[in-house]
């Protein structure tokens, strides 16, 4: 008997293997003496071992093992209880988030539609960029910052009036 | 509350307290299956320190995991499952570390071993319980690592070959080659120590 055919003996014992190979491999351990002796010999081991695994106890008592447990269980929060996705919070969820979504998308158009925002005027093609963009743009207030000067300058101003540096700031 | 107080109560109704958070109800899961988490562990570590560290950080992991917890096996079994892949872990990390050594050379041979003659008679026939534990305990040492792990995961926890299998990581032929050679080293094992009574 080669390997695979010892193999398909014990998976026979064990019941792992298809019904078709099953019977062929029944059909040869009533032919072959060897085969027959074999599967009595895994038959034994089998059931020997498996009515005679050693109970172990341990010799701890049950409040010391258990402080051990505890003191890492308090490093933890307690168990989040499942999280059940046919409640009906969950389901609720479900329907609130898109509609929120889609909410939020129609305001923001709606803002620049009818408060367009100041020009921005940025020149990005070097690190050194010099840029006048809207620093708070509810107050109508400017900045123009040129990094190679290493100046920030801020306007405030309301939309009738005309724009006027109220301040400067030198950044080293 | 104190684990004492839920004596009464089953292991369904335990794990629920648990997942609520009282830990009272967990203390008393953790005394009713402790042995059985311990003894598992052992059986694959072969160490007392081992087994009862590893043990117990099995019970920190399956508290942190309570909601995975489904129910459709039994909580000591599911409690088995985590504690024998926690040792799994443990081993194979021992294993890293002893690369040079030879016996992990012996072990890169796992599935190659003499042809064995077969024993007819079945030598532990007639034995008391306790002697038997005590013979078969002492086989088992002489198991390598792998061949004693795919023993006691499939005699003593009735794991499937594909079940094995992926708890150990390996292939279907593997563990039934490595189940193969244990038992019949097992075998030759048991009739050694009949022919030295």
């Amino acid at each position: 008997m080669n390997l695979e055919e010892q193999l398909k003996l014990q998976a026979l014992l064990d019941g792992e293997l298809p019904p078709a190979e099953a019977s062929e491999v029944s059909g040869r351990i009533g032919r072959d003496p060897a085969a027959a002796a074999l599967l009595a010999e895994l038959k034994h081991t089998r059931q020997t071992l498996q009515q005679a695994e050693s109970p172990r106890r341990l010799q701890e008592s049950r409040e010391l093992y258990w402080s051990k447990i505890e003191r890492d269980l308090r490093r933890f929060s307690p168990p989040s209880p499942a999280r059940s996705e046919s409640g009906l919070f969950f389901k609720l969820r479900l329907l609130i988030l898109p509609t929120a979504a889609v909410a939020a998308l129609i305001i923001v158009t709606l803002a620049g539609h009818f408060y367009p925002q100041p020009v921005v005027q940025r020149k990005t093609a070097d690190a050194d960029a010099t840029t006048v963009e809207p620093a708070l743009a509810s107050t109508d207030a400017m900045t123009y910052r040129d990094a190679s000067e290493g100046t920030t300058l801020v306007w405030f101003s309301d939309k009738t009036a005309t724009v006027k540096p109220t301040g400067t700031n030198r950044v080293n | 509350m104190s684990g004492q107080a839920f004596t009464t109560t089953d292991d369904a109704g335990l794990v629920r307290l648990a997942r609520g958070g009282e830990l009272g109800a967990f203390e008393e899961l953790v005394a009713r299956h402790r042995d059985k988490i311990y003894a598992r562990a052992f059986s694959l570590t072969r160490n007392e320190d081992e087994a009862l560290d590893l043990s117990q950080e099995a019970w920190v992991k399956g508290w942190q995991r309570l909601k995975q917890f489904q129910g459709e096996a039994g909580f000591a079994t599911w409690m088995t499952r985590i504690v024998i892949n926690l040792c799994l872990d443990h081993l194979r990390r021992q294993k890293r570390r002893r690369t040079d050594s030879l016996e992990a050379m012996a072990e890169e041979y796992d599935g190659w071993e003499p042809r064995l003659p077969v024993n007819q008679a079945n030598p532990t026939e007639g034995l008391e319980r306790t002697e038997l534990r005590r013979v078969i305990d002492g086989a088992l040492e002489q198991l390598s690592e792998d061949h004693r792990t795919v023993l006691v995961l499939h005699e003593f926890e009735d794991m499937e070959y594909k079940d094995i299998a992926k708890t150990m990581g390996c292939s279907t032929g593997t563990v039934m080659s490595r189940l193969f050679y244990a038992r019949r080293k097992m075998a030759a094992l048991l009739a050694d120590w009949r022919k030295e009574k």
